[in-house]
């Protein structure tokens, strides 16, 4: 059965009148009234930018800290439930235009969560400009020559580096993470980059949750009850930076991933469909280009590390002009959010360990050594990530270009996207002969689950 | 949970008496896909058949009609250009359209995912015949991709899709708990769970061959024909009795 989500605040009357029963929607919305119950900030942004946010722009905005909210609000269920089906009913500033792109925009998050969406969308009821907003002031972007989405993350950084080493001048986006490790990890990478090269990038932080301090806060699941997949979160980076660049005249939007996890085949078929993420799939990246070229704004997203393996992003983008520490202060755990630290048993902080030693730097301290001592953690999901990832590596180095096509019918959807498939194979190639090499050299168990020892 | 997640079968007795096989070396394929099959809830065994894994069904049996009636070049041009092979530009453009009906209709499910791969796998299998996929020419894969329209055959292009979902639906059953045991003595390594699963495969695609769905041809060939969303309704019960047979062929064994 479908969820129903609302953005309650700029409902016009007249839609609650016809529609009584959205008052008692599953879910109700809110990050402007005091009965808010998430916090949508995006001040820094807004001081930026030389001219404010068009109405449309206002509108991406919405649209994708709605979806945001609900991906987080929505539990999925195990195996076949894990697809939910979610309606949404939100108001805009522009109906017209959503209503025009309304297939296209649930194709778009179909492809990025699995899951099956329909839209409702009304014309706003009253004034919903953003309440935070300051007035523009200078305009600061008019020194940037492009956006760039930084995470805190190891690979956003290389992205962000790239641009430097290269003379641009990126205005940097970043969503700020209410996880205390995690934003020690953003700040630090702020700092670094602005200390690495002085005067020559400009940073915004955006602060989008769920908050629900307030005691009139309209209901909102507690923490343990969340849905901690958050498959639809790129939605709302790529609306940022895009917003960020339509409005300040830019075209380049870089939103930088490794190889691996963009290509995002499933290790096993265990993980078939959203069960791997999708975040920054080319044809989910080319629906979102779609819709901001209907929405007449020139810019593009693009991930310039389709074709390049972490260890390959360390190696010769990071690592000539920083020192292993500043890279090593970035944070990949998906497990940060939960534990305070990064856990070493989630597919990230596998992928981020063996890409540090394949690249030559020292090890890095984990909650749990799973690569050192694996078997006493058969049972668990680390386990299981671990012997998927060798499984994988097996399947990638054993097989020919056509029978990984057969294996992984996943490649097919690059092939549409003007994306070479058969570099993406070499990409894959490189990456397990890395994690091959890695367990030969450091790690003797899963290389004797791996047959190479 | 991460960016990438896999979640293990129910904890239910016969799902339990699945995972017993798996502390066993060589357990029999067809002993492993007949335990699932007696695990299988109910409503697990409808999803097999739900209107995402139809609609794959349906997509290739239309690109089959299509190219049968337009020929394979002018089909491609009408999917929208892909450079490369043929096949290759074939499967991604019925893929992207199986995907978009899916996504448009709110159908999406697990086994729809599946099903999407199974579609791609029957395109690359019966259009590239026994040539590579990377090098078979337009005029070969239109030949031999087209036939089943042109030769009354969408039964059997049917019975491949089934072949090739029933490999993939039971491969995924049996990887969602198979690494637990990897490292035990029964798996001691990454490529002897390999091995147990291409049998399982093999076990699946060599026992679907057995489905026969003749009796529904002349159907298949005025349903082909209609609006995309006639032809998903009408191919339901098509999907339904095939794989009801399949799954009691493969659960009476091969």
């Amino acid at each position: 059965m479908a969820v129903t989500v609302v953005q309650i605040e700029g409902l016009p009357p007249s839609v609650l009148a016809i529609r009584p029963g959205l008052v008692e929607a599953d879910w109700q919305l809110d990050w402007r009234s005091p009965r808010r119950n998430a916090v949508c900030t995006l001040t820094e942004l807004q001081a930026h930018l030389p001219i404010p946010l068009s109405p449309l722009a206002q509108d991406f905005i919405d649209v994708a800290t709605a979806v945001y909210l609900t991906d987080i609000a929505m539990r999925r269920g195990r195996n076949e439930g894990w697809v939910r089906d979610l309606e949404l009913v939100l108001p805009v500033r522009c109906p017209d235009f959503w209503h025009a792109v309304a297939d296209q925009f649930t194709r778009l998050l179909q492809r990025l969560t699995g899951d099956n969406f329909e839209f409702t969308f009304y014309r706003c009821g009253a004034d919903t400009t953003n309440n935070n907003s300051p007035t523009p002031t200078t305009a600061t972007t008019d020194s940037a020559d492009c956006v760039c989405l930084l995470s805190g993350g190891l690979d956003s950084l290389a992205g962000a580096v790239m641009l430097l080493r290269a003379g641009r001048r990126p205005h940097l986006v970043m969503h700020y993470s209410g996880n205390p490790t995690v934003r020690a990890a953003q700040d630090y990478v702020q700092q670094l980059l602005a200390k690495t090269w002085p005067d020559r990038s400009l940073f915004s932080g955006v602060h989008i949750a769920p908050d629900t301090h307030s005691p009139d806060a309209l209901l909102y699941p507690e923490p343990d009850e969340r849905e901690p997949s958050r498959r639809g979160r790129s939605l709302l980076y790529m609306t940022l930076s895009a917003v960020g660049a339509a409005t300040a005249g830019q075209e380049d939007v870089y939103m930088a991933e490794n190889g691996v996890l963009t290509a995002a085949l499933p290790l096993t078929l265990a993980r078939t469909g959203s069960l791997s993420t999708r975040s920054t799939h080319p044809a989910v990246i080319n629906l979102f280009n779609s819709l901001c070229e209907q929405a007449g704004w020139s810019c593009r997203v693009q991930n310039p590390f389709i074709y390049q393996t972490k260890a390959e992003l360390i190696r010769d983008i990071l690592r000539p002009v920083l020192s292993p520490l500043d890279i090593q202060k970035t944070a990949s755990c998906w497990m940060t959010g939960r534990a305070n630290r990064q856990c070493g048993g989630c597919i990230p902080c596998l992928l981020r360990r063996i890409a540090m030693l394949a690249a030559g730097l020292p090890d890095e301290a984990y909650m749990m050594d799973l690569l050192g001592d694996p078997l006493p953690h058969a049972g668990t999901d680390a386990f299981t990530n671990l012997v998927d990832l060798l499984n994988h590596t097996t399947t990638i180095l054993a097989k020919s270009d056509e029978e990984l096509l057969r294996e992984y019918p996943r490649l097919l959807d690059l092939a549409r996207t003007g994306v070479s498939v058969s570099e993406v194979i070499a990409m894959l190639r490189r990456h397990a002969a890395e994690v091959e090499q890695v367990m030969t050299t450091h790690f003797p168990t899963p290389a004797r689950l791996l047959e190479v020892l | 949970m991460g960016t990438s997640t896999s979640q293990r079968s129910p904890a239910t007795p016969e799902w339990d008496r699945v995972r017993e096989l798996y502390q066993q070396p060589h357990p029999a394929p067809g002993e492993v896909v007949g335990r699932i099959i007696q695990a299988l809830a109910p409503d697990t065994r409808q999803g097999l058949h739900d209107r995402a894994a139809v609609a794959c069904l349906d997509t290739l049996l239309w690109g089959s009609a299509a190219v049968a009636d337009q020929g394979l070049q002018q089909f491609l041009a009408s999917l929208a250009p892909v450079e490369g092979p043929p096949v290759i530009a074939l499967a991604a453009g019925l893929r992207d359209a199986a995907t978009d009906y899916i996504s448009t209709t709110r159908a999406a499910s697990r086994f729809g995912e599946l099903a999407i791969d199974a579609l791609s796998n029957s395109v690359l299998s019966t259009a590239a015949g026994e040539q590579g996929l990377l090098t078979v020419t337009t005029a070969q894969a239109d030949a031999d991709y087209g036939r089943y329209a042109r030769e009354g055959n969408l039964s059997g292009l049917s019975v491949q899709f089934l072949s090739h979902d029933f490999d993939r639906v039971f491969r995924y059953f049996v990887s969602r708990d198979l690494s637990d045991f990897i490292g035990s003595e029964a798996f001691p390594t990454v490529s002897s769970s390999s091995r147990m699963l291409d049998e399982v495969a093999l076990y699946c695609r060599r026992g679907a061959q057995q489905i026969d769905l003749s009796s529904y041809e002349d159907q298949l060939q005025e349903i082909v024909r209609l609006a995309i969303d006639d032809r998903v309704q009408r191919l339901q019960p098509l999907a339904v009795d095939g794989i009801t047979m399949g799954l009691e062929v493969l659960a009476g064994g091969v």
